[in-house]
């Protein structure tokens, strides 16, 4: 019975899509109580055969829907009598997810009734879904017990783990993010989140090495997911503060060093100095002695250049954004852009090189390895360039 | 003042923000020759002096640029007017609206304001009469109600000045 029911209702549901679908599906609901009650199956076969008679497909159709949620209904409530969870908080769920997810809807099925628990999986999509509410009302611990409680129930959905690693870390219960976004990691070694959050939680543990490379890959993965994303600035933000805050104490320690070095110099210049005057070595005036303390200084200041904040030169920036290069593409004229600023220009202003005013098409931009490769060298002497405004 | 109403401008996005202070810092280490930019607190409206260029129609004059920022530049064009009098040039109006392409439909967000300025300076120098554009009165009443050139449909009919 039920393989000519999913072949008709899929057939006209692709003719009438979306929300000519769900109407027709109100009134069923209402048949569907009394042919679930009173089980007479038998009359809404005739029914059909008449309908099929007359060539009156509609009302077939909505018979057919009937009974194959009627049927889902009532074998949905055998499962869970065996199984005993409750039956699903939508009866209507099913039919919802037919129209809303078409071309997953096989294989959530199937799924679903391999693993024989409809009711777990609805019941922690719902958890889910309220504790995401309590995280928007800023209902840190009760959006918790709703992640904790939909994990107990289907402790393989790793979107809950990271969920939950979110609120630890707006309470700044580092421990606790680390160990679930360790969780996450662990189902899905690729998981954008888990990475991201291991990474903030490694770094406020002061492993800052650790950190940095789980934000590293947060930001790859993330960006082949979506390079234009708020979650690939959020990272590049938070990676560049760690970047930023490892140069200041590196080169506050590199500049007592100089310091006490120069010093060290100088007053040894000065004894030499001294020494020969003793001597009676006079030279004309002590010039040479001063033209030695003015070179000793900028060879100084010339170690120090690095570690001194200036301006990042011009071929390691974008000519829009004017900021160093993050991500950088090359358009087929031969400039380089920073990938979501390009990207946003292809989409807002034209599909034109804004250099050349060529036309660019989107898929036509091509990474630029080399210049990506020369700012984290750059990056890595002057790392005050890390600094984000 | 003619200048457009200001007052519904919204303010600038983050991206916005950052560029125009780069291309502050820029301008002050290295700015167009005859231009004065009088920095003040307020990144979304630059007062730009402009100096006529020697051995043109307008040398030993300077007149005013006003440059406000929408909320997306540099996705969007700046809104640039000379505040009057402005000069007399033929793609001038007397209103301090300046016809030049890449304010409008040609602009690219890889121009920045130092490069308008360029621009700006250039079609002055290279006119050969001081007058207004034909259609002057009538563009000029049209937008007596504070309207933004930007809002206006150009026609670029003349490249050569």
């Amino acid at each position: 019975m039920r393989a000519p029911v999913l072949s008709l209702d899929s057939k006209i549901g692709e003719k009438k899509k979306g929300k000519k679908i769900r109407e027709p599906l109100k009134k069923s609901r209402i048949f569907q109580c009394y042919v679930t009650l009173l089980g007479k199956a038998s009359i809404s076969f005739l029914f059909i055969f008449g309908f099929l008679k007359r060539g009156q497909y509609r009302p077939i159709y909505k018979l057919v829907l009937v009974l194959d949620s009627a049927f889902k209904v009532i074998s949905s409530s055998f499962r869970a009598c065996f199984l005993k969870t409750k039956p699903p908080l939508r009866a209507s769920s099913s039919s919802l997810t037919l129209t809303q997810f078409e071309p997953e809807r096989a294989t959530q099925r199937e799924r679903e009734r391999e693993m024989g628990q409809t009711g777990a999986l609805d019941r922690a999509e719902k958890l889910r879904k309220d504790g995401n509410t309590y995280f928007k009302r800023g209902k840190y611990l009760a959006a918790i017990d709703a992640y904790t409680e939909a994990i107990t129930l289907c402790p393989k959905v790793l979107v809950n783990y990271t969920n939950r690693a979110q609120c630890h870390r707006v309470l700044k219960d580092w421990t606790r993010v680390e160990e679930d976004s360790r969780k996450a990691i662990q189902l899905d070694s690729d998981w954008v989140k888990g990475h991201y959050y291991l990474g903030l939680a490694l770094l406020q543990k002061q492993e800052y090495p650790e950190g940095v490379k789980e934000l590293e890959r947060a930001l790859d993965l993330g960006r082949v997911a979506d390079p234009k994303g708020y979650m690939v600035e959020d990272i590049w933000q938070e990676l560049a503060k760690a970047k930023y805050r490892e140069w200041e104490e590196a080169s506050s320690k590199r500049a007592w060093e100089l310091q006490s070095l120069k010093e060290a110099c100088e007053s040894a210049l000065r004894e030499t100095h001294d020494a020969f005057q003793m001597e009676g070595f006079l030279d004309e005036d002590g010039t040479t002695h001063m033209k030695q303390l003015e070179a000793l200084g900028r060879v100084f200041e010339k170690a120090a250049e690095a570690d001194t904040a200036s301006e990042v030169p011009d071929y390691l920036c974008c000519n829009i954004s004017l900021d160093i290069f993050r991500d950088p593409v090359i358009t087929p004229s031969g400039v380089t852009y920073e990938r979501s600023v390009i990207l946003d220009h292809l989409e807002k202003v034209g599909k034109f090189d804004p250099v050349t005013r060529e036309p660019v098409e989107p898929s036509q931009l091509i990474p630029n390895f080399a210049i990506k490769e020369a700012v984290q060298a750059y990056l890595k002497e002057h790392g005050w360039a890390y600094r984000t405004s | 003042m003619t200048s457009s109403s200001a007052s519904s401008r919204k303010i600038l996005s983050k991206i916005a923000c950052n560029r125009l202070q780069k291309e502050l810092v820029e301008w002050q280490v290295n700015p167009p020759a005859g231009f004065k930019h009088k920095v003040t607190d307020n990144l979304q409206r630059w007062v730009i002096e402009v100096n006529g260029a020697p051995g043109t129609l307008y040398s030993n004059e300077t007149y005013q640029l006003q440059v406000d920022f929408p909320e997306h530049y540099p996705m969007e064009a700046p809104q640039v007017i000379f505040v009057p009098p402005a000069p007399m040039h033929p793609h001038i109006y007397s209103n301090g609206h300046i016809c030049l392409d890449i304010l409008y439909d040609s602009w690219s967000p890889a121009m920045t304001v130092s490069s308008i300025c360029i621009s700006i300076l250039s079609m002055l120098s290279s006119s050969t009469v001081k007058q207004r554009p034909e259609d002057n009165d009538r563009y000029v009443k049209n937008c007596r109600n504070g309207r933004s050139p930007k809002e206006t449909r150009w026609w670029f009919h003349d490249d050569k000045v």
